[in-house]
């Protein structure tokens, strides 16, 4: 089920947008036939055409349609193994049916017909009179004047060529690029790795005993999971702390229903998997485990009709500390938040067992404290079990229980990390660089939707500077770093960036800063690590730049080879690092650089920025995580609702009153993926 | 730079926006069918002064409308002085065509900016009902639109995103930006995103137990959707009435 869904989701949320470009919509669902059945492309396209209607209207709803027939054959004849004939016969064939029936449609719609036919003719009129001036220009404007006629005469016969030619157009097209997206695709997991067979027993899954129980993955040569011995019982709290790769997850699915492939797993009855009184997941990326679009509507997402009734949605959002907020939009949300609401959707099947798979790592510090305090008090209010997955030690301090993993076994503690020593620069600094002076952005100006990020920011960063700007959810650090990046016109202030030849506005000169994304995989959109630094380097960089940028972030070079979706999201992020070492920039920013990764991998970032800055580079830092940064930065500064303190010039205007739900609107969505 | 709001509510309480969902998607559905059918003077002009109607009562702001960029504004303005040489009449015909256009975009947007898009989904099942008997899965083509329409808003984000790290990059020369096609570059890491962020929304949809209720506050027609509905049945009448009845 939930693999058909998948597909039906990549494709009914591409699509809408995608069929502004006519010529790419066929791809989405091209892949979409591919790899799944053709009910599920069917679904997607009636699902794609209904959206299509309520965004856009009733014309671009019917080009959907054709489009999927494109897309439909294309990724059929792929999966057939099929050639470029026969997707050329099979498209002749479906233009053939489009094209008739928009001459149908046309000739229903005739009084539209002649409205369009009329202005043609009109506009040809007076563009012939036009030329008419110029006597030597008799004999184009005669031509102009017939070739108009001649295809309203017979419109029907251009329309029906028009179409078809268009349709095999995108065929074509479709065909090659289907086929380089699915070398990329390659690598991606397709499978839903929570899916479990059923288990028809009544729900029961506590206590959960475990007895030497392992796992291995279908097709890997190593276990994930090794010899586990642990017991959870009603009114627990346990905490399983491991870093990335010690199977945590693979624990995760394991207490989920997924059967062990070595060991047992006891529980009396099946572990229930979403339903009433089984167990219940909340997952680690907040954004796409909210299913519902307003906050209510998620907490009773997926439950049957009969028993969302009984759901008393007040309450739990209660509990939860979103009180009131149930016709608040969800994309509005922190990430915090969001992740509370998933613990109420959680709570409305009223779980024997709730497992927080690393729900703690995309979220900062106060939305993760808030989340602990809330799982630690569940155990004592309800007759329930929590398992609280985690790779931040602190986490784990209020559980009964913690259990340690480590490279898939239990282990008594942790190899520990040091925290990244505080490091001395070396190099000094110069003169500045960078300079923002009131720097203002509302976006949406003019429209309801209006939000303002940022009132007013001054900042200065000298040359070979480290600046830290720490900001939690929505204080408009997003927004800044786009603005610094020059992606971003500010409304109001100017952003300027300083070199020999003045200053200027780092709007006009979008490169001379880089910046790094939160969510790096954005960022990577090459085949390959290599042809992607070479792509951020320019011009004439080769395999040995390309060598010396991995060298840089500390990667082997033979990672060189590897494909994109490949990579770890470790190392997707210093890909990216290296990338902007080739691009030799004079500026870095980095949203959120530590988001995400466990503390090795925090501290080899750490490190390496430190590195970065002592080769001269200037960093400009923004994150939540104080300590950790502040270990190599000079400076550090506090974003705090769109305005820096320690720098402004001026007092900060208190912020206009505006409709409460307006002040809620997430004004970083541009980059926030907490 | 200048962000489309796509399906966005406009935040303020109005008779309009308490309507059932499916009531407004019926209504535009009959408004651009009479417009395609029938696009003459009279009946375009009852229909934008409808729309104004339903503008004020849902008490839109003017800034709500999309702010299309000057070049179209430009060439439609440019097409139009192509027609005054032709005479006043192909002037004025002209206009009706690009009101013609205009009336049916616009019309459209009116759903998304006064319903709540968690409503859409469920309202679409309910309309689709009767198709149930012929065995047709309504259900999930519902469950299908919800989630895309959840899923419209990240999507937007991402792909904002990936055009944003696409201008950080340095620009080639003429020669490199022949050779290799950005386009399917672009297409292929946005697909790649996506198949990620489904596989996610599938584990999200398993941990839940499978698909079932959509909405918190399941809504459903009552008098107020019959009032507007005849109100639109009498235009659509209106218009027919107009055109062929003089």
């Amino acid at each position: 089920m939930a693999g058909v869904t998948v597909g039906l989701v990549v494709v009914g949320t591409v699509v809408p947008i995608a069929a502004a470009l006519n010529l790419v919509a066929a791809v989405p669902l091209g892949l979409l036939a591919h790899r799944y059945r053709v009910r599920t492309l069917f679904t997607a396209t009636v699902a794609a055409a209904l959206v299509t209607f309520v965004v856009a209207g009733l014309v671009p709803a019917f080009a959907t349609l054709s489009m999927a027939t494109i897309g439909g054959i294309v990724g059929i004849v792929k999966r057939r193994g099929g050639g470029l004939p026969a997707v050329f016969g099979l498209s002749v064939l479906a233009g053939l049916a489009w094209s008739a029936t928009s001459v149908g449609v046309l000739l229903v719609f005739s009084r539209t017909r002649e409205l369009l036919f009329v202005t043609i003719r009109n506009t040809s009129e007076g563009v012939q009179r036009i030329i008419d001036k110029q006597p030597r220009l008799h004999g184009l404007s005669h031509t102009i004047g017939s070739i108009t006629d001649l295809v309203l005469h017979w419109w029907w016969l251009y329309v029906l060529g028009g179409v078809l030619v268009g349709m095999i157009a995108t065929a074509m097209f479709s065909w090659f690029a289907l086929g380089s997206v699915l070398d990329r695709l390659t690598w991606l997991p397709g499978r839903d790795q929570l899916d479990a067979p059923p288990d028809d027993r009544p729900v029961a899954p506590l206590p959960v005993t475990l007895t030497r129980a392992s796992f291995r993955y279908p097709g890997a040569r190593t276990d994930a999971l090794s010899e586990i011995d642990i017991t959870i019982s009603v009114g627990e709290f346990v905490a399983v702390v491991g870093h990335n790769g010690s199977g945590k997850s693979t624990l995760t699915r394991l207490l989920a229903g997924r059967p062990p492939t070595g060991g047992a797993v006891d529980r009396p009855g099946s572990a229930g998997l979403g339903l009433l009184g089984g167990t219940a997941l909340v997952l680690q990326r907040p954004e796409s485990q909210t299913l519902g679009v307003q906050v209510a509507d998620d907490v009773v997402w997926g439950l049957p009709p009969e028993l969302a009734e009984r759901v008393d949605v007040e309450s739990l959002l209660g509990e939860v500390g979103l009180d009131g907020m149930g016709t608040t939009e969800t994309a509005t949300l922190s990430g915090g938040q969001q992740q509370r609401l998933a613990v109420a959707a959680a709570l409305a099947r009223r779980p024997a067992l709730l497992i927080a798979d690393e729900a703690t790592s995309m979220i900062d510090p106060d939305g993760r404290r808030d989340l602990v305090a809330l799982l630690t008090r569940l155990p004592r209010r309800h007759p329930m079990a929590v398992v609280l997955v985690t790779h931040h030690e602190a986490d784990a301090a209020a559980a009964d229980r913690v259990i340690h993993l480590s490279g898939g076994r239990q282990v008594d503690r942790l190899p520990a990390w040091p925290r990244p020593a505080r490091n001395r620069r070396r190099s000094r600094m110069g003169e500045p660089l960078l300079e923002l002076r009131g720097v203002r952005h509302t976006y949406n100006r003019g429209t309801p939707w209006a939000a303002t990020a940022l009132h007013g920011v001054d900042l200065t960063v000298r040359r070979g500077e480290a600046l830290l700007i720490v900001g939690g959810n929505g204080s408009g650090k997003s927004t800044l770093a786009w603005i610094m990046a020059g992606l971003i016109a500010p409304s109001e202030g100017r952003c300027e960036l300083r070199d020999f030849g003045g200053a200027r506005p780092v709007a006009k000169r979008i490169g001379a800063v880089a910046l790094a994304f939160q969510h790096s995989r954005l960022q990577l959109q090459r085949q390959t690590v290599a042809a992607e630094i070479e792509d951020w380097g320019g011009q004439g960089t080769g395999s040995a730049a390309v060598g010396k940028a991995l060298d840089a972030v500390g990667l082997d070079r033979a990672v060189a080879s590897r494909s994109i979706e490949e990579l770890s999201g470790g190392q997707a992020k210093r890909v990216v690092l290296a990338a902007i070492v080739a691009s030799r920039p004079q500026v870095v920013v980095l949203d959120e650089p530590l988001a995400g990764l466990d503390p090795q991998g925090r501290a080899e970032v750490v490190e390496l920025l430190a590195r970065l800055r002592d080769s001269g580079l200037t960093l400009i830092v923004i994150s939540h995580d104080v300590e950790d940064m502040s270990a190599v930065c000079d400076r550090t500064v506090h974003l705090r609702s769109g305005s820096i303190p320690e720098t402004a010039t001026q007092p900060a205007p208190a912020p206009a009153p505006t409709l409460a739900r307006l002040d809620l609107q997430r004004p970083d969505a541009t980059g926030g993926h907490q | 730079m200048s962000t489309m709001v796509l399906l966005r509510e406009v935040p303020v309480p109005s008779p309009v926006h308490r309507l059932w969902a499916g009531t407004k998607m019926v209504a535009v559905f009959l408004l651009n069918l009479v417009v395609m059918l029938l696009p003459s003077w009279p009946v375009l002009g009852m229909v934008v002064a409808f729309l104004i109607v339903i503008g004020l009562v849902a008490r839109l702001p003017l800034g709500t409308l999309p702010r299309l960029p000057w070049p179209f504004w430009a060439l439609m303005f440019g097409a139009g002085l192509l027609n005054i040489p032709a005479g006043g009449a192909a002037v004025l015909h002209y206009v009706l065509t690009i009101m013609f256009g205009l009336i049916m975009v616009v019309t459209s947007f009116l759903i998304a900016w006064t319903t709540p898009m968690g409503e859409i989904a469920p309202a679409l099942a309910k309309l689709g009902a009767p198709l149930r008997l012929l065995r047709v899965p309504v259900d999930e083509w519902a469950v299908v639109v919800a989630l895309t329409l959840r899923g419209l808003p990240l999507l937007l984000d991402e792909m904002r995103i990936l055009r944003a790290a696409r201008r950080l990059r340095p620009k080639d020369g003429l020669v490199q930006r022949a050779t290799d096609n950005p386009l399917v570059d672009i297409l292929t890491a946005a697909m790649a995103v996506s198949t990620r962020r489904a596989g996610e929304l599938g584990e999200a949809i398993t941990a839940r137990g499978g698909t079932g209720q959509l909405t918190a506050y399941p809504s459903s027609p009552g008098r107020r959707d019959a009032i507007a509905l005849i109100i639109v049945a009498a235009i659509c009448l209106a218009a027919v009435v107009v055109t062929f009845v003089r």
